[in-house]
């Protein structure tokens, strides 16, 4: 075909031979021109013009024109095989274009779950290693019980360990009870009691027991708060979670709701906060203020004992504050307990907002809240007690 | 007599920039060769068709003219976008890539979540 072409165009000015529309018309038919039509109908349209003029110069004699058409007819019928097939390319770029961008907005949500769960990982790893932790120490306990007086001199070590369980084991039961509480419910005086029990239990195994019976007995009063207020459902507690990593927080998901997290908060050892604690709270409040359902409970981690009797307080009153000041509604706000050290590798500044109406997956029935929390499996022998 | 001078000026006004054009496309590929000599031959026509007076042969060689320029420029637009086009698979085909790497990571991840998961089913 472009043989043909550039004889046709080299044959332009020399007057051609005559009756030019006998080959131009199977020159364009073996152009399939009505494929391109779709696409290039200008240039398909000037093409069947041009060979229409050739007929009308042949009829009336004029062989140069027709010569003339018959090249410029070609040449149209040339550019609308081209312009249809670039277009043709051209959606084919787009389609290209749009699978990458399609798979792009998949890797960015790849990467973002990645991202938590790494996190999560993180947390469970820790879980396991305090469940496997506490289970050992409580068979040892165990043994150590059932030897005589003397001998369990021997395991004085464990059971310090064992005490230190069960006091971790009551905290986390104090932040879920007092978590239900700030959804409504009424206070359990049966956490309360097992606490109380746990804490003046002789030995420490009775300690880790009760704290762990305390622990569940929490866990169910969240459960039943949480049914009995209207939920939040997973899509929104999903919002939340992105809104809150695209202002730069990070998010944790715990069984007694969100927490978004903030290092850095305030300068050094002080309860001053930090001006870029200033500024992240003042973002942190308007966050919270757009989700506006259930307590938002400020929990500050510590680094020392000292800390959560003196430190700690402080330093909650003041994000409470600046919270407050940043438009987050007083009533909606207020400090949980200080969170003793627990041993890992803690920031000595970490605030945490928790917003307990925002569970991830939301129970369906009974006490069985997701948890990351360390829980001590008893063993069947101890099941006795 | 003054119109007809206009009218000379004018037609030397369209060769010269259908000139201009060919000129602009730079060297020509191989296969650009014959349709180069094909629009070069037209302009060349057309200055001799308005010479001789022949207005009408002149028009029809300046389209001629046109429609060969307008051709090569429509190939080489149909080959540059042949290479945006593969440069776009390649794009899309090393996201498609990296989709595969972050799937088989995060059904990693799954496993290991599942492994380590509390004995009471809790996540």
């Amino acid at each position: 075909m472009k043989r043909s072409l550039v004889l046709a165009l080299v044959l332009v000015g020399c007057g051609g031979a005559s009756h030019a529309s006998g080959t131009l018309h199977a020159d364009l038919e073996a152009l399939h021109l009505d494929a391109a039509a779709e696409r290039a109908p200008d240039l398909v349209a000037a093409a069947r013009a041009a060979e229409a003029d050739v007929r009308a110069d042949e009829a009336r004699g004029d062989v140069p024109a027709a010569e003339d058409d018959a090249t410029l007819a070609r040449l149209y019928g040339q550019a609308a095989i081209e312009e249809a097939a670039r277009l043709t390319i051209e959606a084919q770029r787009f389609e290209a274009e749009r699978a990458e961008i399609a798979a792009e907005t998949e890797l960015n949500g790849l990467v973002q779950a990645a991202t938590t769960s790494a996190a999560d990982l993180a947390r469970l790893v820790a879980a396991r290693t305090a469940r496997e932790e506490g289970a050992r120490s409580l068979a040892r306990a165990e043994v150590d019980e059932a030897r005589p007086a003397r001998a369990r001199h021997d395991s004085l070590d464990d059971a310090g360990e064992m005490r230190s369980a069960a006091g971790a084991i009551r905290d986390r039961a104090r932040l879920l009870s007092a978590a239900a509480v700030a959804l409504g419910a009424a206070p359990s005086t049966t956490v309360d009691d097992l606490i109380a029990r746990s804490s003046a239990a002789s030995t420490p195994i009775e300690q880790v027991r009760l704290a762990d019976a305390a622990h569940a007995a929490a866990r169910a009063a969240l459960a039943a708060a949480r049914r009995a207020r209207p939920s939040v459902d997973p899509a929104r507690v999903a919002s939340l979670i992105e809104a809150a990593e695209s202002e730069g927080f990070h998010t944790i998901r715990l069984e007694r709701g969100v927490g978004i997290e903030l290092d850095g908060a305030f300068d050094g050892t002080t309860t001053r906060l930090s001006r870029t604690g200033v500024g992240r709270l003042a973002r942190l409040a308007a966050l919270v203020a757009s989700y506006p359902d259930g307590p938002a409970r400020v929990e500050i981690d510590s680094a020392t004992n000292a800390d959560v009797t003196h430190l700690a307080p402080a330093r909650g009153s003041a994000v409470v504050h600046a919270l407050v000041a940043g438009g987050l509604d007083a009533s909606r706000v207020s400090l949980a307990d200080p969170i003793p050290p627990d041993g890992t590798p803690s920031p000595t500044a970490r605030v945490r907002v928790v917003l307990s109406a925002y569970v991830a997956t939301p129970p369906a029935s009974g006490g069985s809240i997701p948890t990351t929390s360390a829980t001590v499996s008893e063993p069947a022998a101890a099941s006795g007690e | 007599m003054l119109v007809a001078s206009s009218y000379a000026s004018l037609a030397r006004a369209d060769e010269a920039a259908l000139q201009a054009r060919l000129e602009a496309l730079g060297a020509l590929t191989e296969s650009e060769t014959d349709l180069g000599a094909a629009a070069r031959a037209a302009i060349a026509r057309a200055e001799g068709d308005h010479a001789r007076g022949d207005e009408a042969a002149r028009a029809r060689a300046e389209r001629i003219a046109d429609a060969t320029i307008s051709l090569i420029e429509r190939r080489r637009a149909r080959a540059d976008a042949a290479t945006r086009l593969e440069a776009a698979r390649r794009d899309a085909e090393a996201m498609q890539q990296r989709v595969q790497e972050a799937r088989a990571a995060a059904s990693s991840d799954a496993a290991e979540r599942a492994r380590l998961a509390p004995p009471d089913g809790t996540p």
